[in-house]
């Protein structure tokens, strides 16, 4: 995967760098704000852009107005946003658009996972850090229809708001495919939402849901 | 040439040749009574020297040259003409040929004695008549005096000179004639009166009105006059006590025209004025219930009886207090009533407030209705505020105007009038009589005031410790977290790297791994000593000691070897830390001093140095957010001096049970 990393702490920077080309991908440009990010974009053509949300020159979300300037440019671009903590700035609505993926820098300890994330995002698919998707579901309010889904399906549900496919849910839970399918299906009928095909669509949609409520 | 002046001068150079010429006829004539001529020299003195002071001042005022016209005819009518008339009775026939021209003259000249005084009545104060509708007045004052003149002097006189016979004759028609003109005089100068008052009523500007007032107080002696002939006839028969009626109208009249003209703004006449009517008008009524009373007891118990006298004596100590009460009340209300009118509405405010219907805090509108000042406030005093301040502690300037209000000899505010046209003294009455409610707001403010710098100076330290979170929170999130973030990836990379077999580079990224991490720990402990000096844990001096080890400048260190709670010796080291701070930055100083004292109650942190001076705690600054700190430990922090080139001291106040 040809890589841009955007991220102005050297040292976060060179170790992702490092841990990008062990796992075998190119790393095409080593940019430190937002201003470097689109144009180092725009001269190599990268696959997927790694970019931090807090860069120079105003460290306030830079990286999210620059994520938003690539997606309009490069729409096959797959974007990883990074940031220390959930950012309250709204980048929830990119991820329902695919190749988009919004994770927190400590996500990358888990170097397979973070990886796979990469990869998905990279191929168009989403990646939602479990904490934002946490804070989406645990915000309730009364005669809350997720009340009605049994524990398994909620479990299925955040999941699905982190992007990942039906296999991949299956993977994770050690279920068969089948059954998460079913899990889906009910998912989506109890709350009266469209069961598309596409991945992505489906986490719009979930994630669109949990948003708005 | 200024006319009034000259004129002034030709009058004051007459009557000194008068009075020379008087000195003259005295010591000629020692048998004649020196006595009488000495005493209206004198008397006749004070209008002369005044008129001609007022000369000097004012050298265009026409009233100057009236004045001293006062004086002369004192003393060329009564002086000069009796003194002749004496001197010419000792031997009537010896008289040279002129006498009989020189006793028609003096026979009707006592209206000269009235002549000046009338015209001042018209002319004060500026010289000029009420309106152009009184023309006729001088002039047919003059017409009648001189008319009278001429009538007189061709009367037959009087015993005993009626051995000089008139000079001329007139026909004796036109003797009853002068009777009437003494009444038309009379009436002239009650037509004079008046003119003052319309004058009074008409004109606008209080310096005006305070003339006239002035001007009226003296006036007032004539009438006094009548009431002293009248009480002389009861008392002897004879009407020699007018004598002091008289010589006091010759001391008062140029007294009040030359304050009046001069010194009005001086001095407060309202009062003196209201008093003086009042009083006159007591004697009045009392004479005439004592003559009423002796007249009725006399008719019961016979003429010269001492029961008579007792009783009318008597009955006049019955009506004596409840009159004198009533008439000065109505008295005040007449010719006062501004006075009156701030007595009711303060002893009304007073009434409400006490009944809930009102707070002190009404008072200035109350006074400004009372005293028919819209313009005038009154400020209040409050310590730690240069001047004074209004009801919304907004500073507001005072003056020479204004009237500082007491209570117990401490100023505790001011009534500051705006050319409303109540007199001083009666601002000053209405200072006295609104102490205890100034007091009141003032207190009331000076409450407001620090519960407004609490609530200002809490939003502050509030404000201050956001910023300091924020701070903290940025450091630690570009900072150690960051690191620890690289950290756990490097420690990562190097497991993979292990794993994978490819394990060349481990022992740098080890190596790396470890650096960081002493980093993150060095950052780490800055952020806790920001949150709390850790230097503090081994003492305050310790402490402080420490702050000062780096300083570019020699410091004199002397601080207590006693421990201090914990919160005061924060407090304290922040102090110091902030005033070092700003010697190092902006003082320039050869040496600092550092002090901290244990005394009593309290601990006193001083730091002073010999530098550029004129450090102020502006808002905003480090000073300003100490100032903050330390109230909010109870104490106070003061910095000065303000004035550059002395250096500057920063010493706190912490408060500290022993």
């Amino acid at each position: 995967m040809r890589t841009v990393i955007a991220e102005d702490s050297v040292l976060f920077r060179e170790g992702l760098a490092r841990l990008l080309e062990d796992a075998g991908h190119e790393i095409v440009a080593r940019v430190g704000d937002a201003e470097s990010l689109l144009a180092a974009v725009a001269k190599t053509r990268p696959e997927l852009a790694v970019v931090d949300i807090h860069m120079p020159p105003h460290r306030g979300a830079d990286g999210a107005h620059a994520a938003r300037h690539l997606r309009q440019d490069h729409p096959d671009l797959g974007i990883m946003l990074l940031s220390q903590h959930v950012e309250p700035y709204p980048t929830v609505e990119l991820v329902g658009e695919g190749g988009f993926g919004y994770l927190l820098k400590d996500r990358v300890f888990d170097v397979d996972e973070f990886l796979e994330a990469l990869r998905r995002v990279a191929r168009g698919g989403s990646a939602l850090d479990p904490e934002v998707v946490a804070r989406l579901i645990g915000h309730r309010r009364r005669e809350d229809p997720l009340e009605r889904l049994t524990a398994r399906e909620r479990e299925v549900l955040a999941l699905m708001a982190e992007g990942r496919t039906n296999r991949g849910i299956a993977l994770r839970l050690v279920l068969t495919d089948r059954t998460v399918e079913t899990h889906v299906t009910n998912i989506m009928a109890k709350l009266g939402l469209a069961d598309g095909v596409e991945d992505h669509r489906r986490v719009l949609a979930v994630v669109a849901y949990l948003g708005s409520r | 040439m200024v006319w009034p002046r000259v004129w002034t001068l030709l009058i004051a150079a007459g009557s000194a040749a008068v009075i020379g010429w008087l000195v003259v006829l005295m010591s000629r004539y020692p048998e004649v009574g020196v006595l009488d001529t000495v005493v209206v020299i004198a008397l006749s003195l004070p209008a002369i020297v005044l008129g001609l002071v007022i000369a000097l001042k004012r050298p265009r005022n026409r009233i100057a040259p009236l004045l001293a016209l006062v004086g002369a005819m004192l003393v060329l009518v009564v002086g000069l003409g009796d003194e002749y008339g004496a001197i010419a009775l000792l031997d009537p026939a010896a008289a040279p040929a002129w006498t009989p021209w020189a006793m028609s003259a003096r026979a009707g000249s006592w209206v000269l004695l009235y002549l000046p005084t009338a015209l001042l009545l018209l002319l004060f104060p500026d010289g000029r008549l009420p309106s152009r509708g009184w023309r006729w007045a001088p002039v047919t004052v003059v017409l009648v005096t001189a008319l009278f003149l001429v009538v007189a002097g061709g009367t037959p006189a009087d015993p005993p000179f009626d051995v000089f016979p008139p000079a001329y004759a007139v026909p004796p028609a036109l003797g009853a004639v002068a009777v009437g003109l003494v009444g038309v005089f009379l009436v002239l100068l009650v037509a004079c009166a008046a003119a003052m008052i319309v004058r009074y009523r008409r004109s606008a500007s209080t310096v005006a009105r305070a003339q006239v007032r002035w001007f009226a107080l003296g006036s007032m002696i004539l009438p006094l006059t009548l009431l002293l002939c009248w009480l002389s006839y009861l008392l002897f028969d004879v009407p020699d006590l007018v004598m002091i009626g008289i010589g006091l109208s010759a001391l008062a009249i140029p007294a009040v025209t030359t304050i009046a003209l001069l010194r009005h703004d001086l001095y407060d006449v309202d009062r003196a004025f209201s008093a003086t009517v009042a009083y006159s008008l007591v004697t009045a009524v009392l004479l005439a219930v004592f003559g009423g009373a002796e007249a009725v007891a006399g008719v019961l118990l016979g003429r010269e009886s001492p029961v008579a006298a007792a009783v009318a004596t008597a009955v006049c100590a019955l009506a004596l207090a409840p009159l004198r009460r009533r008439l000065t009340d109505r008295v005040d209300r007449r010719l006062y009533p501004l006075r009156r009118s701030v007595r009711a509405a303060l002893a009304t405010l007073q009434a409400r407030i006490d009944t809930g219907l009102a707070r002190p805090e009404d008072l200035p509108e109350t006074l400004r209705t009372a005293l028919r000042d819209p313009g005038l406030r009154v400020g209040y005093v409050l310590p730690g505020r240069a001047g004074l301040v209004d009801g919304q502690c907004r500073p507001v300037p005072g003056g020479v105007a204004e009237i500082p209000v007491l209570v117990s000899g401490t100023q505790v505010g001011a009534l500051l009038p705006d050319g409303g046209p109540a007199p001083r003294e009666l601002l000053r009455e209405a200072a006295g009589g609104s102490a205890l409610m100034v007091e009141v707001i003032r207190s009331r403010l000076e409450l407001t005031e620090a519960l407004r710098e609490v609530a200002e100076s809490r939003a502050r330290l509030l404000q201050a410790g956001y910023r300091e979170r924020r701070r903290l929170e940025r450091d630690l999130h570009d900072g150690a977290q960051q690191r620890l973030v690289s950290l756990g990836m490097a420690i990562r990379l190097a497991q993979r790297r292990l794993e994978s077999g490819h394990d060349e580079d481990v022992h740098g990224l080890l190596d790396q791994a470890v650096a960081e991490l002493g980093t993150a720990v060095a950052e780490l402990r800055a952020i806790a000593q920001g949150l709390r000096p850790l230097d503090l844990d081994s003492g305050l001096g310790p402490a402080i000691r420490s702050l000062t080890t780096a300083l570019p400048i020699p410091v004199r260190l002397e601080v207590l070897t006693e421990t201090v709670p914990d919160e005061v010796a924060t407090t304290a080291y922040y102090v110091a830390s902030e005033a070092l701070a700003n010697v190092v930055k902006h003082s320039d100083a050869a040496t600092v001093d550092i002090r901290v004292e244990r005394a009593a109650d309290q601990v006193v942190i001083r730091v002073s140095d010999d530098g550029r001076g004129g450090a102020v705690a502006r808002p905003g600054s480090g000073l300003a957010g100490l100032v903050d700190r330390v109230a909010a430990a109870g104490g106070r922090l003061s910095v000065g001096p303000a004035v550059p080139g002395l250096g500057t001291t920063v010493e706190a106040v912490l408060p500290c049970a022993p």
